[in-house]
């Protein structure tokens, strides 16, 4: 073999090339409808329940509380800040800053962190305007998880808005 | 940027492993070029089969996640996968691979120039396989050997023939052999 003839150089070959959109569903279809899938998750749905019903009667019976305990994965908590807090940064910039930071501060060892503040203006749907009565608007939104309800109230208080004695409210989203 | 499309791809792998559509939708999109350029490149650029190629490894990968290490590469592993379903796919159309024209490449294959792409399909299947695994993915002779049931020095042979009519298709220059 002649020096001219080394390696071809593959790199480029098909990299342009889209996958189609059919396939896409195609791989869904064969995914969710395989037996691996279903089998699994309905070895974990009854896992949970058992384990749920387990701590629940452990909770009766100590006397303790009944929430439900971590089970796996994080849950996923969303914590909703209303109005401006009395104290911390005067200016706008340097709540929203601190905000970021905490975010990305999360973002180290959970990297489903996420957060949003919200325009002033709003837009009532329906009937009775649920901010009728004068109470602090809705101001943002941040999504992180952790494990419990205890865990999750830890994270929410290093919140800079709840640091600063903002209002807020700490939420579960449906697993 | 939801939070789970922030999610690296360890998190979602492991929400995958408890069967969470949506993990699987955003891992799903963030491979499926990738996967894709992959299952074509390993049967010759037809796209109707590399899509089967591409759906077995992704219902694969789902079903061997579990496997999957700690800390290894999401992107990597199904890469892995995909060629190794190309593979199969090729190995269970042998018959194609040991018959192969002489020159390497397919009878109405022009001498003039043609782009990457045409030039790697005019080739014939099995010394576009060994030039796939050798030059791209790294395979030695005696790996490719036994991944094709073929002789070391047939895989050898294959490679030089191939680069040679690949250079000729895309530079016109004459072949080596």
């Amino acid at each position: 073999m002649t020096e001219s003839n080394g390696p071809i150089d593959l790199e480029r070959l098909y990299a342009e090339r889209e996958a189609p959109a059919s396939l896409r569903d195609a791989v869904r279809g064969r995914v969710f409808s395989d037996a691996s899938w279903s089998r699994r998750s309905a070895s974990l749905t009854i896992l949970r329940a058992v384990a749920a019903l387990s701590l629940f009667v452990a909770g009766y019976v100590l006397g303790g509380r009944t929430s439900p305990a971590p089970i796996g994965a994080p849950d996923t908590w969303v914590l909703f800040t209303y109005g401006a807090s009395s104290r911390g940064p005067a200016l706008e910039e340097e709540r929203v800053a601190a905000m970021a930071s905490w975010i990305r501060e999360r973002r180290a060892s959970d990297p489903s962190t996420t957060g949003d503040k919200l325009a002033h203006a709003r837009y009532v749907l329906g009937t009775p305007d649920p901010g009728a009565e004068g109470g602090e608007r809705l101001s943002g939104l941040f999504r992180f998880a952790a494990a419990d309800e205890d865990a999750a109230r830890r994270v929410a208080r290093n919140h800079p808005h709840v640091q600063w004695g903002g209002r807020a409210e700490l939420r579960r989203i449906e697993p | 940027m939801s939070g789970l499309e922030a999610g690296s791809d360890q998190w979602l792998v492991r929400r995958v492993r408890q069967r969470d559509e949506g993990a699987f939708e955003i891992l799903y999109g963030r491979y499926e070029r990738l996967v894709y350029t992959t299952a074509l490149r390993m049967v010759g650029g037809r796209g109707s089969e590399a899509e089967d190629v591409a759906q077995e490894a992704w219902l694969r990968c789902v079903q061997g996640l579990h496997r999957l290490k700690k800390g290894s590469a999401f992107g990597a592993w199904i890469v892995g996968i995909t060629r190794n379903c190309g593979l199969e796919r090729l190995r269970r159309e042998r018959r194609s691979l040991m018959n192969e024209p002489d020159d390497g490449a397919r009878p109405d294959s022009a001498a003039e120039r043609v782009d990457l792409e045409r030039a790697f399909e005019a080739l014939a299947p099995g010394f576009r396989t060994v030039l796939l695994l050798h030059d791209l993915y790294g395979y030695t002779h005696g790996e490719i050997a036994v991944q094709l049931g073929i002789a070391p020095g047939t895989s050898k042979s294959q490679l030089s023939r191939a680069r040679s009519r690949m250079r000729h298709l895309l530079n016109g220059s004459p072949t080596d052999d």
